[in-house]
């Protein structure tokens, strides 16, 4: 019963939307905290349409882009909604 | 050699990366809407038996629905449902026949994640073919995703009205499933579902598989079992969705 408690409050308890940038992150890779908030904001719009948002850690820098690739045409992202999830999911990633 | 076959369908659709627009079952509504300024075409062909009888009544329905994105959180689709059944002792057969046109729109109140409950509000409009009858259908429906694990809850409320409608009254009717993402684009899992009407309750439940073997290409089975004697005794949905 206590094992069943714990995997309910573990699976309750998964982050749900994907985590906020920090500074450290955002001079790690070079770019705008602002740009990483604006990528972060447009996962959840875009990609929270159709599934869960995915979180940058499922993947790593190199394989987000492929990733991407066959999505943006799914979700019908243009140029530079494509480029800010990108960024936000590449300097975010594993 | 099959399950080589299986092994290796089983690898592409786990080693495939990104999640996309792929229904987890065929009777339970998600928390998705088709995005902004998108097209999708889905075929939804659904069959049914009375009982287990050999000579029971059996029924097929074929939907085909085109939905396009409004914005990214409302969508519109409109269904085109054709339907057959052969009939039995008590009541007559129907030969393959078109049988009504259905219009629909889902809005999502807020952002995938950002409410504890995702809620999306859902109204469809009927007209059958031939006849005067006029259904208004509204679903509420709610959804959490824990993690790999996605559930959701349909509440649904119909009303029939029209010239060859005999007592207008509200049905109602709900939905709900649970499904595992096994592999990025594979899920399992199963649901439920079922209505009252005029006191009585049908009630189905059974298993839902999803898969999404291309990119702009899923399909949704579930086979379901009733589990009064009001439901049919066995039916079967399938949806392929196909992205334009």
């Amino acid at each position: 019963m206590k094992r069943l408690v714990l995997l309910v409050g573990l699976v309750g308890c998964a982050p749900r939307l994907p985590p906020n940038a920090t500074s450290a992150d955002a001079e790690r890779a070079n770019v705008a905290l602002s740009e990483l908030a604006d990528g972060r904001t447009m996962v959840i719009k875009k990609c929270g349409g159709c599934h869960r948002p995915p979180q940058p850690k499922a993947h790593t820098a190199a394989e987000w882009p492929k990733s991407l690739d066959e999505m943006a045409t799914r979700s019908n992202l243009n140029g530079e909604q494509r480029r800010l999830i990108q960024v936000y999911l590449t300097a975010l990633a594993r | 050699m099959p399950r080589r076959s299986t092994s290796l369908l089983l690898l592409v659709l786990a080693t495939q990366t990104a999640s996309a627009d792929v229904r987890s079952f065929t009777q339970t509504y998600e928390y998705s809407t088709t995005p902004e300024g998108k097209t999708d075409l889905e075929l939804w062909h659904t069959q049914g038996r009375r009982t287990w009888d050999t000579d029971t009544a059996q029924t097929f329905e074929q939907i085909a629905e085109i939905e396009y994105g409004i914005t990214d959180k409302w969508d519109l689709a409109f269904y085109s449902v054709f339907a057959q059944s052969t009939g039995d002792a008590m009541i007559p057969g129907e030969s393959f026949h078109f049988a009504q046109t259905k219009l629909e729109t889902r809005y999502r109140l807020a952002e995938r994640g950002e409410w504890p409950v995702d809620t999306l509000l859902y109204l469809e409009l009927g007209k059958d073919f031939g006849q005067s009858i006029y259904e208004i259908e509204g679903k509420v429906i709610g959804a959490r995703d824990f993690d790999r694990l996605t559930v959701a809850g349909n509440l649904i409320g119909e009303i029939e009205a029209g010239k060859d409608v005999a007592e207008t009254e509200l049905s109602v009717g709900f939905a709900a499933g649970a499904a595992y993402q096994i592999a990025s684009k594979l899920r399992f899992g199963a649901e439920t579902w079922g209505a009252f009407e005029e006191e009585e309750m049908q009630w189905s439940v059974g298993p839902a598989l999803s898969a999404q073997p291309g990119g702009n290409l899923w399909i949704a089975l579930t086979a379901g079992f009733g589990l009064t004697d009001e439901a049919d005794a066995f039916s079967a949905r399938a949806i392929l969705g196909i992205a334009l």
